[in-house]
């Protein structure tokens, strides 16, 4: 038996990446082509009519109001969602690492919540943030008119940055358990013959330790919000009351899917693809500057 | 590796050409609709019928969604050519539609095939809300609606309403005396503009946009924000404030027609075609009166919202006389009544508003019988419904201001500015995408 792990030939490895790289082709390059292609026209819905209009599609959208709110909820969303999702793992994986024995159960069940589809828990999280009849309408029984987030944006808001954290919290867990791991018990011991208690050692030691990993989820779920919150907000709010969780992405569906205007949410959708283009190139210099410092 | 996968090529490729003739077969096409529930069996039901009166043709009846997701996909089809033969589109998709080079029309399509099509035949509302500038029909109306008053009579009669408001103040007073005598849901309401903008302004003949709403061109723009709508809308967001229009979403079905279904709520404006479900659950004592008007002025003609089925080209031509055949058997008095004794949705034609007329009482739904009289008062420029582009955007912007005014960010006169003028953006965009549209080719 051969140990070596390449490939032979030069066809092989291709070969076998072909069916995700064709499943990319279709649902990534071609579609944003032809969003690239369309946000540089007027679009007929039905294909017959295309007009070049130049930058006018982009003007357009970069000179309407909704836009920039959108934008600002967007970044509001992101910053929130992204914060309740770190600390609440951290939190937990911090916890997690304390007890050994009872550790190995919670991870595997603060795990499960990972396998739940975001539309299904915004059904879920919908029914028991209804003002009438969910655990939130409770609140309404005891201070009338207290909940309403059918009214109320920052009501909206919560309920969906809550929402979102929810699905990421455990992709975010498991990777801080591993660095939390990871870091070598000496210099916990030590801390821990210095004197120092569990949240000394937390902050002074553990934190430290993983800032990497920290920042690397954060990027994740920072991407992810801005890309992937779509099946929440579709659920939840439909981007409502008032606009108040419109975010981009969810604009763009509505724009595009519910409204038939093809240019402007390809406009749009190449305005998102470069928010999330500058996020990763973020990222990227980030870790490489991490990595030089490393080496 | 090959070799092995060989035979499972083959088998496929032979499954694939096995069912090749049953998808070919001449006469058979596809419906494409948009309901479900109740309405989907109606539905499914009339496509039975034909199959079996027409042993030659064959429809294939599939649902697809809302209408929205109807309208997606139909246009998803197209793009990739493999549209159905007849496609049920809501009226708000008529704008885009009958200037979408895609479609055989209706009346073409029945010349052609040899059928009488005699468009006076329809109501003389839901002809014009339809008919393009010439009088043409592009695509036949199917499910109609129009908006009545649902009141519980008990309700009504336990808060010393003896009769069903006529008018808003009327109305007002019914909603005061409802919560004085410990109502909690006076009234519900989704909130959605076809109902509190469209409806509302056909009924009162007050335009919504410039040119006769849309009806004679591209060049037209919205007008609304200062009339009748605001004065309406400013009593809108005071019942609102005062618990007396419950939105949907404080009730415990979650939706207007079901919290009035389940006796929830004591009165819904609603369509007609929501009378499948009241009638359904059978819970509620109900009576249906004609939707209110403001006292000091005319009352005009109510106008209709619901779908019309259009014809893609681009089938078999040996389809078409097949598809003539089902849209023909769809206007026969019987089906129409059919579906519309079933669900609520009115009857199309005289015929079969004649027909319904002899029925006894008891089978023909009181919500047609006052929807219909509605409809049959005089109508004016503003009355027949609006044939805007963006129309679906549009909706979202009135709500979403709407939303605003009503949770205070905004006061309500500044929100409907706001609707008017984004609304008008969206009609630039429409006027310029379709401006430089070559003209329409409408041969199959």
């Amino acid at each position: 038996m051969k140990s070596s792990a390449r490939f032979h030939g030069r066809w092989t490895p291709f070969v076998l990446g072909l069916p995700q790289l064709m499943l990319i082709v279709l649902f990534f390059y071609w579609p944003t082509l032809k969003g690239w292609w369309w946000s540089w026209h007027l679009e007929c819905p039905f294909g017959h009519c295309s007009t070049f209009v130049g930058f006018g599609n982009y003007a357009r959208e970069l000179k309407d109001g909704s836009f920039y709110a959108s934008l600002l909820t967007t970044a509001v969303f992101s910053a929130l969602s992204v914060s309740l999702s770190v600390l609440v793992a951290l939190l937990l994986a911090g916890m997690v690492e304390l007890h050994q024995r009872s550790g190995k159960l919670f991870r595997n069940l603060l795990i499960w919540p990972y396998a739940v589809a975001g539309s299904v828990l915004g059904v879920i999280l919908k029914v028991a943030a209804s003002p009438s009849i969910g655990l939130m309408g409770y609140l309404n029984t005891l201070w009338p008119g207290f909940w309403q987030p059918h009214l109320s944006g920052v009501q909206a808001m919560s309920m969906v940055v809550f929402a979102f954290a929810w699905t990421q919290i455990p992709f975010d867990f498991i990777v801080l358990v591993a660095a939390l791991r990871s870091i070598p018990t000496d210099y916990m011991a030590a801390a821990a013959i210095d004197g120092a208690g569990p949240l000394r050692r937390f902050i002074d030691i553990q934190v430290p330790m993983i800032r990497p990993q920290l920042f690397f989820v954060a990027m994740i779920n920072l991407i992810d919000s801005i890309t992937n919150s779509f099946a929440i907000i579709d659920t939840m709010t439909q981007g409502g009351p008032g606009g108040a969780t419109d975010i981009l992405a969810y604009k763009i569906y509505r724009d595009g899917f519910i409204g038939l205007d093809l240019s402007g949410s390809s406009a749009l959708s190449m305005l998102l693809m470069l928010l999330v283009l500058a996020v990763s190139a973020v990222q990227f210099v980030m870790f490489e500057r991490q990595a030089r410092r490393e080496a | 590796m090959m070799l092995r996968a060989a035979p499972w090529i083959a088998w496929m490729l032979s499954a694939c050409i096995a069912v090749l003739p049953a998808i070919t077969r001449a006469s058979a096409f596809d419906f494409w609709y948009a309901h479900g529930g109740i309405y989907a069996q109606t539905i499914d039901e009339l496509c039975a019928g034909f199959n079996q009166a027409h042993p030659q043709d064959h429809v294939r009846c599939l649902p697809q969604g809302t209408y929205e997701q109807t309208l997606r996909k139909a246009v998803a089809a197209y793009r990739a050519g493999r549209q159905p033969a007849v496609v049920e589109i809501y009226d708000v998709g008529t704008a885009d539609m009958m200037r979408s080079g895609a479609i055989y029309p209706v009346d073409a399509l029945m010349q052609d095939t040899g059928h009488a099509s005699d468009d006076t035949d329809y109501l003389d509302s839901i002809r014009r809300f339809y008919a393009m500038e010439n009088g043409h029909l592009l695509s036949q109306p199917f499910s109609a609606s129009t908006l009545v008053l649902y009141a519980n009579r008990r309700k009504l009669a336990a808060a010393g309403v003896t009769r069903l408001p006529q008018t808003w103040e009327d109305f007002d007073q019914a909603l005061q005396a409802l919560k004085t005598h410990g109502e909690n849901c006076p009234a519900v309401a989704d909130y959605t503009p076809w109902k509190m903008l469209e409806q509302i302004n056909a009924v009162q003949g007050a335009p919504i946009a410039s040119a006769a709403n849309g009806h004679d061109g591209l060049q037209a723009r919205y007008v609304f924000a200062h009339g009748i709508h605001r004065r309406y809308m400013h009593d809108v967001a005071r019942w609102h404030a005062q618990g007396l229009l419950l939105p949907a979403i404080l009730t415990h079905a979650n939706d207007q027609t079901l919290a009035f279904a389940d006796g929830e709520c004591a009165m819904v404006i609603d369509a007609t075609g929501a009378y499948a479900i009241v009638a359904k659950a059978g819970i509620v004592d109900t009576e249906i009166g004609s939707l209110p008007v403001y006292a000091d002025t005319t009352r005009y003609g109510n106008t209709i919202g619901g779908s019309s089925l259009w014809v893609f080209k681009g089938q078999d031509p040996s389809v078409y006389p097949a598809v003539a055949r089902f849209l023909a058997y769809l206007r026969e008095p019987k089906q129409q009544l059919l579906f519309a004794t079933r669900t609520g949705y009115l009857p199309l034609t005289h015929a079969a508003e004649k027909a319904l007329a002899s029925m006894p009482t008891t089978t023909a739904p009181d919500a047609i019988r006052v929807g219909l009289a509605s409809m049959e008062l005089p109508g004016n420029t503003y009355n027949a419904g609006v044939r805007l582009g963006f129309v679906a955007l549009f909706r979202l912007i009135w709500q979403e201001e709407v939303q605003r005014a009503l949770g205070g960010k905004e006061s309500m006169d500044v929100a409907l500015d706001h609707v008017q003028a984004r609304g008008n953006q969206l009609l630039e965009r429409f006027e310029a995408t379709y401006r430089a549209a070559k003209p329409m080719d409408n041969a199959p």
